[in-house]
């Protein structure tokens, strides 16, 4: 997707002094036990709010459980938003809704940990790419739901491709882009309508010849180097931060006055807000390791990681996941060393590996890119099952994102988040037919009033030719 | 996928040329008159297809490949491809994809690279020949494409095959903004290409009065003569129809790359016998020239009569194309029209000497796949490429093997 650069760096800038104007949140104000509070998840609340609906058994289908099993002629049931029971025995209540899974897979709804849904919006025209706030290579302190246009159609056709939850992340051109967020692919009003309830936030960095690029010639950083000098001396602010907030806490006196960019680190310091590593190379992936350890923080997830194959145990030691690509490589330097094996490789070392999009169009079928990657490593002799890979696609990214106890797998009491394929979800040829998030069945296939529009193709002359 | 133990040590050395090669037990998809046949074996000598059916007699001293009942097709084609041209798209050193200044005269012949590290994972993947074509510039016409095999040494099969122009986004752009200038440039360009044929002094007399360079202008008889097709970089259903009308008033053989609204028009680009290349990913509304981008648009189109292959802007492999076509199979297009996509249609838009067929008499490109060559989970067994049995060794794979053993405490650089 094409990045301009000048006219959102103004745009975004404004932004930032509407967030300094942004009322307080719960401070801690002198509460002696009080922690002090970074990740500030008040400050713009998840207005989501899950819908009614009636209970729906899934009978008689394949299910995937997310966790590894693999379960033929099985049923799901699901109530009150949450999954009630996988068995092959329930029997429905009354008003519960029957659906016929013969011949259909059932799995857990697939979690992309990377997208710009939103932030890059369909159509990619320059007023709206905003997802990269490229005037500083340090920009913690922006929040990407402050970019997300809630309207892009991209969502729908995530939703459509068995899509139930997505973190949506800053570009990568700075060292420190800002924070994430977790969405629901349901379109809002606004983001606060779409945000995932109580997901924690996190701060996406960025290694490599990004940063490189874009502030070579703009003060710095030109170099790897300069890039983790500059990473170095924001932890070493953040920290000054985190002590003088902390001491705030505990002791209470003048309230500290408040800084949106050490916030966001000194949350990532306190434990709070989790770091999504954009970083390709093996040997930079293992200096931000060392680096995390230097500043006592935990690395979440290296994304893109292109050579991760080459350090797979010590990502698998260092509880690192890394969220990669089925096949993208060649477009840069960095991602000249791919393999088509990364994932399954990863995954033999024991570490969580997640297959993630960063594009709207592989977003729509992370699916499929889970099974070339499963094919790969069987192709190196691997013996990797597709109800073993489909933890790639799930439960791992809900790892990732801290919300692994409530979604991610087809076990009781976790969301309904759940898709009904058509098949083997696989095949190339395999289409999302049903998929029902928190419950309520958010698309089918086969019936255009369970299909979501977005505004921008409201009453457009070129779509409604469709008709 | 059992291979005889001679065939196994022909692949170890990486010296299978000038073997007669049967391949056996093959279900073959022909892509010509006699259909898919069961149980086949086909006969391999030199660089030919020599039999193929259920009677054939194998000589001694063959190569014999069995294919265990599994699909054995022509080697797929990549159309409008950058394989070869590109090894690192970010790394302009790397790059001989599109010429910021010679527009039409751009002739991608002399940018191939038969050591390009992408062209594995085209052979890897069934892809045998491509069609590459240039990708951008600054020029409205950005050159002329190349016929290639993806292996061997010297890979061009055919030079300046086809021309290719943008005239949507990018077109208007270079033309001044506007498109009420892009199209009255383009029929200043006709008028000059035809002034142009008719003048052939002019070469070395008179430039002064031609809108493009004269290497251009001579780029382009190939275009006005009817010979090569015109590849028009275009989406929107108004753009397409202009196309159509261009096309027809200067008698242009013409091609649509893109198409994300033709599905609107699909009747009237068959009647008029425009082929389309048409990216089955595509279902997103990127710019205002593509509001109705659906994923059923090669369904549509190939119901419609009208002929079509697929195009992808930056296939990371082979792979991104057959999912492709399985993709528009799953949006409807009939699983045969799909392979026609990857063979024969490539070759009825582009020509060159390659047939994309199974036939006696015909270039052996054959690859045995270890099932549905559209399957996410396939994969060539055996390609065979002139008919010479290719080595399938990437470089993605080597790497795969060197860090495999992820434990090991002696340095990596040893393996």
């Amino acid at each position: 997707m094409k990045v301009s650069t000048l006219f959102l760096a103004i745009a975004a800038a404004a932004t930032i002094t509407a967030c300094d104007n942004a009322p307080q949140g719960n401070g801690s104000s002198g509460d002696a036990e009080a922690k002090a509070d970074f990740a500030r998840l008040d400050a713009f609340p998840s207005q989501y709010v899950a819908p009614e609906s009636a209970p729906v058994l899934i009978t008689n289908a394949t299910v995937l459980d997310g966790l590894g099993g693999l379960y033929e002629n099985t049923s799901v049931l699901l109530s009150d938003g949450k999954i009630v029971a996988v068995g092959t025995d329930l029997s429905a209540g009354d008003g519960t809704v029957v659906i016929d899974g013969e011949g259909r897979w059932v799995t857990p709804g697939i979690i992309d940990v990377h997208s710009h849904l939103g932030n890059y919006p369909a159509p990619s025209v320059d007023s709206s790419q905003d997802g990269n706030e490229m005037t500083s290579p340090n920009t913690a302190g922006v929040w990407t739901e402050h970019s997300v246009h809630p309207q892009d159609p991209g969502f729908t056709r995530a939703v459509a491709g068995g899509v139930t939850a997505l973190q949506i992340l800053p570009g990568s051109a700075n060292l420190f882009g800002g924070r994430s967020v977790v969405l629901k692919p349901i379109i809002g009003r606004n983001v606060m309508e779409m945000k995932f309830p109580d997901a924690p936030y996190g701060l996406k960095m960025a290694c490599g010849e990004n940063p490189k690029r874009v502030y070579g010639n703009r003060g710095g950083p030109m170099t790897r180097m300069g890039n983790v000098e500059g990473y170095r001396n924001a932890w070493l602010a953040a920290q000054d931060y985190k002590a003088t907030w902390d001491d705030y806490a505990a002791n209470g006196g003048d309230e500290p006055s408040r800084d949106l960019q050490l916030e966001t680190l000194a949350g990532v310091l306190a434990g709070d807000i989790r770091i999504h590593n954009h970083c390709y190379t093996a040997e930079e992936m293992s200096i931000m390791i060392d680096l995390s350890k230097e500043f006592d923080y935990q690395i979440t997830a290296f994304h893109h990681g292109v050579e991760a194959y080459k350090i797979a145990d010590l990502l698998a030691e260092n509880n690192i996941a890394g969220a990669l690509w089925a096949d993208w490589w060649g477009f840069k330097m960095e991602a000249y060393d791919a393999s088509l094996s990364n994932i399954a490789l990863m995954d033999k070392a024991g570490a969580d590996a997640i297959v993630h999009s960063d594009d709207d169009m592989g977003i729509q079928r992370l699916n499929h890119e889970a099974a070339k990657a499963m094919a790969a490593g069987n192709r190196h002799g691997m013996d990797i099952s597709i109800e073993h890979a489909w933890r790639w696609l799930s439960y791992n990214p809900a790892k990732s994102l801290g919300l692994e106890q409530v979604t991610g797998s087809l076990e009781a009491g976790k969301n309904a988040d759940v898709v009904i394929w058509s098949g083997n979800p696989f095949s190339v040829y395999t289409l999302a037919d049903q998929v029902f998030i928190d419950g309520a069945m958010r698309y089918d296939r086969f019936d255009e009033t369970v299909q979501q529009t977005a505004d921008f193709e409201v009453a457009q002359p070129a779509l409604e030719d469709a008709q | 996928m059992i291979r005889s133990t001679l065939a196994l040590a022909l692949i170890a050395s990486n010296v299978a040329m000038a073997d007669n090669i049967a391949i056996i037990n093959a279900k073959a998809v022909t892509q010509s008159a006699q259909g898919t046949l069961e149980n086949a074996t086909i006969l391999i000598r030199g660089d030919e297809i020599t039999a193929i059916g259920s009677a054939v007699n194998i000589p001694e001293g063959t190569v014999v490949i069995d294919a265990a009942g599994q699909y054995v097709t022509p080697g797929f084609v990549g159309t409008a491809v950058n394989w070869g041209s590109v090894e690192v798209s970010a790394e302009s050193s790397t790059v001989d994809a599109y010429s910021d200044e010679s527009g039409a005269a751009t002739s991608m012949q002399y940018a191939i690279n038969p050591d390009s590290t992408r062209l594995p994972l085209a052979y890897r993947f069934g892809f045998t020949r491509a069609i590459v074509a240039p990708g951008g510039g600054s020029k409205v016409f950005l050159g002329q494409a190349a016929a290639i095999k993806t292996y061997g040494d010297d890979l061009v099969t055919a030079a300046d095959i086809a021309q290719f122009v943008d005239v949507e986004e990018f077109g208007k752009d270079v033309s001044g903004g506007t498109r009420a200038a892009l199209w009255v440039n383009l029929e200043r360009v006709m008028a000059d290409a035809k002034h142009y044929a008719n003048n052939p002094r002019d070469r070395y007399s008179n430039s002064g009065s031609y809108v493009l360079s004269l290497d251009s202008l001579e780029a382009l008889q190939a275009v006005i003569s009817g010979d090569v097709p015109l590849v028009f970089d275009a989406n929107r259903m108004s753009d397409l129809r202009l196309v159509m009308d261009f096309a027809e008033r200067h008698n242009l053989k013409a091609v649509i790359r893109g198409g994300a609204e033709a599905w609107r028009i699909a009747d009237e680009l068959a009647a008029a016998d425009i082929a389309v290349l048409v990216d089955p990913y595509l279902n997103l509304p990127y710019g205002f020239d593509q509001r109705a981008a659906r994923l059923d648009n090669a369904a549509l189109l190939n119901a419609a009569g009208v002929t079509i292959a697929f195009y992808n802007g930056e296939p990371y492999t082979g792979q991104t194309l057959t999912q492709a076509a399985g993709l528009a199979v799953a949006h409807g297009l009939p699983w045969e029209s799909a392979v026609d996509a990857l063979t024969v249609n490539a070759v009825d838009i582009f020509g060159g000497a390659y047939s994309a067929t199974l036939e006696v008499g015909q270039t052996a490109d054959v690859v045995v796949w270890s099932g549905d060559p559209l399957e996410l989970t396939s994969a060539p067994t055996t390609v065979v490429i002139d008919g010479e049995q290719v080595e399938l060794k990437t470089r993605e794979e080597e790497l795969a093997k060197r860090y495999f053993d992820i434990e090991q405490t002696e340095p990596f650089s040893y393996n």
